[in-house]
């Protein structure tokens, strides 16, 4: 990204970490954090955020201030505050995060911080849920796994880099494995997708297609194919 | 020498994609290279009433931000061997391009296909405004009701002004019946308010429907449907030919007969 961004939410094994631009004045801050709240209202709802400083100067009562904006109405608790840089505890607690997350150009301790982030997490293969249909347009992107508690819709995307899980019926877009991983899977109660995507691979339901059965299935790669079968728990969790 | 058509009606549902897709499926029957442009970014529906969803992989933002090639982005009809479709994005919106990029993409199609069909939003507004940018003529479609027509009217005018001279007009979902009982408009009063061309004129066809919801166009089959018909007509009327009006007077069932000597006799 070209441009320093002021005011950047970023998903960690703490919670969500908020980074300020030290560049900028505290008052200008004050009003991108107010703004970026509002847009993303319900997503951060109740998260433990770190506020990252970097270099900025707060006084004890700007810091109470941001407390309360993070507060009230969104519901988020302030943990901790850090200087930028420092490598945050970890903590074994799985917390929502931004759908995307595009490595922001810092300082390179910075980026190094986030590349090793995202590495352990990945590893720890880190989820995101989201509640709800998924509806036409609307689109999911993510470097976990993610799992859907609904239907989604034709002309709908799932992107993610691990596997995906849709509690419902998935007649849109599924890609998983964005990042060229293969050994992921696409798991839906009723799996009649437009399309779907493992790795590099792309498959879509034969023409003519009678329509799903009714039971879960699991699309998979085999041998360079994508292979539709139904979900047999105990097998799934012995391949794992 | 190709031409790029831009099919539009200023208000929403009257059939501009459905005639997108036929005049599309006829034109390259008759054995044209034929390409569609779905130009209805964030509301896409060409690919699925061309029943080729499923195979979409890039699509026409991906194109003008140099994601893919063009090529890559074309999705090759699995029907027609002249016949192919650049897809729009669903997850973006009208703003995601402008007119200038829509012209260069159009040129670049120009290079390869006789004819690049696209398919307008409805409305005035950007995605107007970047389905017309590259066209050399446009077709309106428009219903015969008052509403569509005042939209078709307005679009004329702002195609007027954006220099297309000679557009044409087709008027779908005409009801011969409510026509002849006077309930319904007929051409003769479309055509004395627009003041255009008159390139065709498609009957209410229940067989659009399903054929539509199935992904395979009506002009596929052409006598299978009048409408069929009605599309493939049009399409050589595009390519110049003097083609004839046809007699969209429905053949009496049977019934409908019985009835009719019942109540006269």
């Amino acid at each position: 990204m070209a441009r320093k961004q002021d005011v950047i939410f970023r998903g960690s094994k703490e919670g969500l970490h908020l980074i300020f631009n030290d560049q900028q004045d505290y008052d200008v801050l004050k009003d991108k954090l107010k703004a970026h709240l509002q847009r993303a209202e319900m997503f951060f709802q109740g998260a433990d955020v770190v506020l990252d400083i970097g270099n900025l100067d707060f006084s004890i009562d700007q810091i109470l201030e941001i407390q309360n904006i993070l507060a009230f109405p969104h519901g988020l608790r302030l943990r901790k505050v850090i200087r930028g840089g420092r490598e945050p505890r970890p903590v074994a607690k799985t917390v929502k995060r931004q759908r995307t997350s595009e490595p922001e150009k810092r300082n390179i301790d910075q980026r190094q911080h986030v590349v090793e982030n995202r590495a352990s997490m990945l590893k720890r293969a880190d989820t995101y849920l989201h509640k709800g249909t998924l509806r036409s347009g609307q689109r999911i992107t993510y470097e976990g796994n993610v799992v859907i508690v609904g239907d989604v819709n034709p002309g709908a995307e799932i992107r993610a880099g691990g596997d995906i899980i849709v509690m419902g019926t998935l007649r849109g877009l599924a890609h998983a494995g964005v990042g060229g991983a293969t050994d992921v899977s696409i798991v839906a109660f009723k799996l009649e997708p437009t399309q779907i995507r493992i790795g590099d691979v792309i498959g879509r339901p034969p023409e003519g297609d009678s329509g799903a059965p009714r039971e879960p299935e699991v699309a998979r790669l085999k041998d360079g194919v994508i292979l539709v079968e139904p979900l047999d728990v105990s097998r799934w969790e012995g391949e794992r | 020498m190709s031409e790029a058509i831009v099919i539009t009606s200023g208000k929403g549902g009257v059939g501009k994609t459905t005639a997108c897709a036929n005049l599309g499926v006829a034109l390259a029957s008759l054995g044209h290279k034929v390409v569609l442009v779905d130009a209805d970014i964030g509301l896409r529906n060409l690919d699925v009433v061309m029943g080729l969803e499923n195979r979409i992989v890039y699509d026409l933002v991906d194109v003008v931000e140099g994601f893919c090639r063009l090529r890559q982005a074309l999705i090759k009809d699995k029907r027609l061997d002249g016949l192919f479709l650049l897809p729009a994005a669903q997850t973006k919106d009208k703003t995601s391009v402008t007119p200038d990029q829509m012209k260069q993409l159009v040129e670049q199609l120009k290079e390869e296909y006789d004819y690049i069909l696209v398919d307008c939003p409805a409305g005035i507004e950007q995605g107007f405004k970047n389905a017309i940018a590259g066209a050399d003529r446009a077709l309106i479609v428009t219903t015969p009701e008052v509403a569509a027509v005042r939209d078709a009217d307005r679009i004329i005018g702002l195609l007027e002004s954006s220099g297309f001279d000679d557009p044409g007009l087709i008027v779908n979902r005409i009801r011969p019946k409510m026509v002849a009982k006077g309930d319904m408009m007929d051409i003769p009063d479309i055509i004395d308010i627009l003041a255009i061309r008159l390139m065709g004129v498609v009957p209410d066809d229940e067989y659009i429907v399903v054929s539509t919801n199935r992904g395979e166009p009506a002009a596929l089959a052409a006598n299978k449907s009048k409408a069929g018909q009605a599309f493939m007509n049009i399409a050589r009327r595009i390519l110049g030919e003097e083609v004839p009006f046809l007699d969209l007077n429905e053949q009496e069932t049977f019934w409908e007969k019985l009835l009719r000597l019942i109540k006269t006799g």
